[in-house]
């Protein structure tokens, strides 16, 4: 029994009594559908530490890790980098979807080890962008992008813009604002959009959540992405500008199409609401674009 | 339904399937029912399930949870493509909700099991090709290791410690630290 010349199935299910049966000799394509259910973090816990066979098939089928979805497990704490280490040797590099929260060490093992990563889902992004920039530009093969910051990745200047820049070809983008703070605890939405976008040729769909928007900013999202099916922004009107006719046909192209219904003339009403904004403001944007008029209430 | 006429009965009588398990039982099973399993409805295809279709890895205990199971969903999944043309769309995703309950409550109830029959229960719906049998079971295995320790899962599934000590070390290697 301990030598068996198979390693993935090291005992007849046939010797199994009628009371027992024999979980070890599982066949692998149903150990392969139960370690999927139960992602990396459990399978190293747990799982592949039991018996050989159960081992064998989580260690060297690389199909397992080809997409690596780590919950809401930490990438700092104390298993959440070592079981994604893990994970990407398993992968032997084939890597090709990601999820899960990301720091700085992460982004730059993803890159590394994953190169051929097609959907990247960083559910809480605790990096800076300027990390960011430098990763993606090195993931040519990215179509799915989807990125949550967190308190400590406040959205920056042109956040769209540049990941535009860096990943002319994706797909499917999104990008949350929505948990992002500033060192004072007040909600931070993402920037406006200036000037233009990269062409995005290939983007069919495109999501901001909590994001401050111009009508220009929308002009420019709408010019380059021609291909643009679904297009979902969350967040504030700003600025005060009105939409014109040539803006209104491009709208109409774009199938699944929401917009922000309130615009930033409706914190007047809400003073503490004016206030955080206010404070956002000036400790974020540096130059003031003609929209900030607005708030001088 | 309702307006089935005699024709449409012979049609459902033609359109039954016998099942025979391991053991030597019959089951008769619609046509609708047994094709939830990919294996059987390839058989049908292919003209061969005269005088029956033997499952000789399939005992008649775990053929009758199985054909319950398959039953089940057959009626859920007709269910929902006939409300679909006479209900409006409020009414049709009310009853959809219902059906998705039950189905539901259904299949917590379905794996109220002991170990020995969901293991049967896994290896039936994977010789069988039934997915969604094969998902529900396997999610169920996956729930149930799920934050437990090697030793832990060891006792739960009666699995004996086989590991070599390469392997031993390569665990130690890998992951030594992590879980401490």
């Amino acid at each position: 029994m301990a030598s068996s010349p198979n390693p993935k199935n090291p005992r007849s299910p046939a010797s199994a009594s009628p009371a027992a049966r024999d979980w070890a000799s599982l066949p692998p394509d149903i150990l392969i559908s139960v370690f999927l259910v139960l992602g990396p973090y459990d399978i190293m816990r747990g799982a592949d530490r039991t018996c050989t066979a159960w081992r064998r098939v989580a260690v060297d089928d690389p199909d397992l890790w080809r997409r690596i979805d780590m919950g809401d497990v930490l990438p700092c704490s104390a298993g959440g980098r070592v079981v994604v280490s893990a994970a990407m040797d398993r992968a032997a590099g084939q890597c090709e979807s990601f999820s899960g929260p990301c720091d700085n060490h992460l982004l730059f093992l993803l890159v590394e080890r994953a190169p051929l990563l097609k959907i990247l889902h960083l559910t809480h992004l605790y990096a800076p962008n300027k990390v960011l920039t430098l990763v993606l530009n090195r993931l040519p093969l990215l179509e799915d992008l989807e990125i949550s910051l967190s308190y400590v990745s406040t959205p920056s200047e042109n956040l769209l813009q540049s990941i535009c820049q860096d990943c002319p070809r994706l797909k499917k983008l999104r990008l949350n604002c929505s948990e992002s703070y500033d060192h004072n605890g007040s909600g931070v939405a993402m920037e406006i959009i200036r000037g233009k976008i990269t062409l995005m040729r290939e983007l069919q769909s495109l999501e901001l959540f909590h994001c401050d928007l111009t009508v220009q900013g929308l002009g420019a999202i709408l010019d380059s992405c021609p291909m643009l099916e679904t297009l979902r922004i969350t967040g504030f009107m700003c600025g005060g500008g009105k939409m014109d006719e040539k803006l209104r046909q491009k709208c109409v192209g774009v199938k699944n199409l929401t917009l922000p219904d309130k615009s930033v003339n409706s914190y007047r009403r809400h003073p503490m609401r004016h206030r955080m904004r206010l404070r956002m403001r000036t400790v974020h944007r540096r130059d003031f674009g003609p929209w900030d008029w607005q708030i001088d209430g | 339904m309702a307006s089935a006429g005699s024709g449409d009965e012979k049609a459902a009588a033609a359109a039954m399937i016998t099942l025979i398990s391991s053991d030597n039982e019959k089951f008769e099973v619609t046509e609708a029912t047994a094709t939830l399993s990919q294996t059987i409805r390839h058989m049908i295809e292919d003209g061969c399930t005269d005088g029956g279709v033997p499952l000789p890895n399939v005992t008649s205990k775990i053929l009758a949870r199985v054909i319950e199971y398959c039953k089940k969903h057959a009626t859920a999944a007709a269910g929902e493509e006939g409300s679909s043309s006479s209900f409006s769309d409020a009414a049709f995703l009310e009853v959809d909700r219902a059906f998705l309950e039950e189905l539901e409550e259904f299949d917590d109830a379905f794996l109220e099991v002991d170990r020995a029959t969901l293991f049967d229960l896994i290896l039936a719906a994977n010789y069988l090709d039934i997915k969604g049998l094969l998902n529900l079971t396997c999610q169920k295995v996956a729930d149930s290791v799920k934050g437990k320790t090697p030793e832990q899962i060891r006792e739960m599934y009666n699995i004996v410690n086989d590991l070599t000590p390469e392997e031993e070390a390569e665990i130690r290697r890998e992951t030594q630290w992590a879980f401490e």
